[in-house]
């Protein structure tokens, strides 16, 4: 049974999701990282010729622009911080609600709980392409402002498109950790060291697949759910089909999961 | 926000909540036991027990926030646990609210959820409470007190027909429970709620409830009317005895057969059940052993006795 009010209650959840102390800390970070990547970028051009990497001065690495200033924004919102403050406000909204009982109270209401679910993940998706289109207005509207309009926007788009999947991963595992854990701090070290394992695993399994007749190792590693959460860099090359349908699976897997473990689950 | 209010409830002579052979268990212990309730449209239905009982739990599976190893659980005839709930406010130990958003976004919140409740109706739930010029608090500021009645007026946001309350008073001064009790008595009375109000205050049950369950270990002992329970109970008579000598009295009580000493009662007085024996051949037997009886003072039977009649784990 689908709940007429359903918007009321996406509404209602996403403005708990923004005004809660990691969502808004999700927004402001995800300003801070478009400041910074124009900051550098001005920095950068400041120095021009004087600074050098690996003996090449910047002003030929670089190559001042919006698009390039968005670029490296982009890759720094998706290294660490913006995911970890997004894993926060998963924990929040499922396990720290477990454990404060307000989840209770809400599952009270006469609404079948896959719903209040559903309002919970899509208020997390919304706070997650928020901040994307922030640190994107940011560093690309000052960056463009500054340096120039110059430069290919499209596939840079594409990446910022991209990265809202990938953190729908991010969130669904989020999710089922924070279901099984009923602790915000555990979801996040949790889900932290899934991912180093991940990586460890995926290390490993590229080696072994360098030695002969043992390619699938190295198939199988462009599968795994670590591979999957990076599909957005398919745009500073070349789009990787593995990776999407790792992050389909993955997507679908732990949210499946999860609303087995939701419908349940015993909520004190 | 439209309200979309439930469909009525079912026909006249379905009962509010029925509840037959529910049964929790959490490992080998037995929480709730082939527990069968009935509350019928209207009452004011008390919920008692000692703690550990497992009044909560059998809260909690009627409100199908946890499992239940075996039973049904109807409400105004309504089997589905999320239509049931459409017809249901309730507070379940203590209610507990996000600490930084104001009393007011609370209530929204919740409103949200029911798909019920204006602006309007989220105001005139804070004026019956008493909290309409702390709403816009934040709820970390309030006290134990205020959470209470914002949980009660939380619970009365989606128009239920009936309330599942545990311990509402709980934290309440004896102003705030008076009013609690007005409240639930215009909410009976007027608006034609019913009530199933778990509590330890066996003094607030007698005041406001018409029925009561005794729950212990797990299963319904007593179930009815509060009037015809204690008089059903007492097959006894109940007497306040004062003597010179109670040390001797109570030797004297301990061998005559008919009457049993039950504890101290107000103002040096022993309390006294008398079966079978009248309190003048009391008085003659206490007076032939050579006491000085003061007073033989009749008592009224109280829901008290009964508890403790029904209950075991707090008179082991």
């Amino acid at each position: 049974m689908f709940p007429r009010h359903f918007h009321h209650m996406f509404l209602a959840e996403l403005r708990k999701t923004l005004l809660r102390g990691s969502g808004i800390a999700a927004i402001l970070i995800a300003a801070a990282v478009g400041l910074l990547a124009v900051g550098g970028m001005a920095l950068a051009q400041y120095l021009g010729g004087e600074a050098a990497v690996n003996g090449l001065p910047l002003e030929q690495i670089l190559d001042f622009s919006g698009v390039t200033t968005a670029g490296w924004a982009l890759r720094a919102r998706n290294f660490f911080l913006l995911p970890l403050l997004l894993l926060w406000a998963t924990g929040a909204s499922f396990a720290g609600e477990f454990k404060e009982r307000t989840l209770r109270e809400l599952l009270v209401r006469p609404v079948p709980r896959w719903s209040v679910m559903a309002a919970k993940l899509l208020a997390l998706t919304v706070l997650s392409g928020i901040t994307l289109v922030v640190t994107a207005v940011i560093s690309g509207g000052l960056g463009a402002l500054l340096f120039g309009i110059q430069g290919e926007w499209l596939p840079l788009g594409l990446g910022y498109l991209a990265s809202w999947p990938s953190d729908i991963g991010l969130l669904s595992l989020g999710i089922l950790v924070a279901l099984l854990v009923r602790n915000v701090a555990a979801v996040v070290v949790g889900v932290v060291l899934y991912l180093v394992l991940d990586l460890v695993v995926r290390l490993l399994l590229s080696l072994i697949g360098k030695l002969p007749s043992m390619e699938l190792a190295a198939d199988i590693a462009r599968f795994m759910p670590g591979e999957a959460l990076a599909a957005w860099e398919g745009y500073l090359g070349e789009w990787s089909l593995a990776s999407w349908a790792g992050l389909a699976v993955l997507i679908v897997l732990c949210l499946s999961a999860a609303l087995l473990r939701f419908m349940r689950m015993d909520v004190p | 926000m439209p309200s979309h209010n439930p469909p009525n409830p079912a026909a006249e002579g379905t009962p509010a909540l029925e509840v037959t052979g529910l049964t929790r268990r959490f490992g080998a212990r037995t929480a709730v036991n082939d527990l069968h309730l009935r509350v019928e449209p209207g009452d004011l239905y008390g919920f008692l027990g000692p703690n550990g009982a497992g009044k909560t739990t059998a809260m909690r599976c009627i409100l199908s926030l946890i499992r239940r190893d075996a039973g049904e659980v109807r409400i105004f005839g309504e089997s589905d646990p999320v239509r049931q709930r459409a017809w249901v406010g309730a507070i379940v130990e203590a209610p507990r609210f996000h600490e930084w958003m104001t009393g007011r976004a609370n209530l929204a919140l919740a409103c949200a959820y029911a798909g019920q409740g204006t602006a309007a109706d989220r105001t005139e739930a804070l004026q019956r409470v008493g909290l309409a010029d702390r709403a816009d608090d934040r709820v970390r500021t309030y006290s134990h007190g205020m959470r209470q009645r914002l949980g009660i007026a939380r619970a009365l946001v989606g128009r239920p027909k009936l309330l599942l309350l545990d311990e509402p008073t709980n934290g309440l001064d004896p102003r705030g429970m008076r009013e609690v009790r007005d409240l639930l008595h215009m909410l009976v009375r007027r608006d034609g709620l019913t009530v199933f109000l778990s509590s330890h205050l066996l003094a607030e049950i007698e005041l406001l409830c018409n029925r009561v369950g005794i729950l212990d270990q797990g299963q319904l002992s007593a179930e009815g009317e509060v009037a015809t329970l204690v008089r059903d109970l007492a097959g006894d008579e109940l007497i306040e005895l004062g003597v010179d000598d109670a040390a001797k009295a109570r030797a004297v009580l301990a061998d005559l057969a008919g009457a049993e000493f039950l504890g101290d009662g107000a103002a040096g007085r022993m309390r006294v059940s008398l079966r079978g024996l009248l309190p003048s051949d009391l008085n003659a037997q206490l007076v032939a052993a050579g006491l000085a009886v003061s007073a033989i003072v009749p008592q009224d039977r109280r829901l008290e006795e009964l508890y403790l009649a029904r209950t075991q784990q707090e008179v082991r």
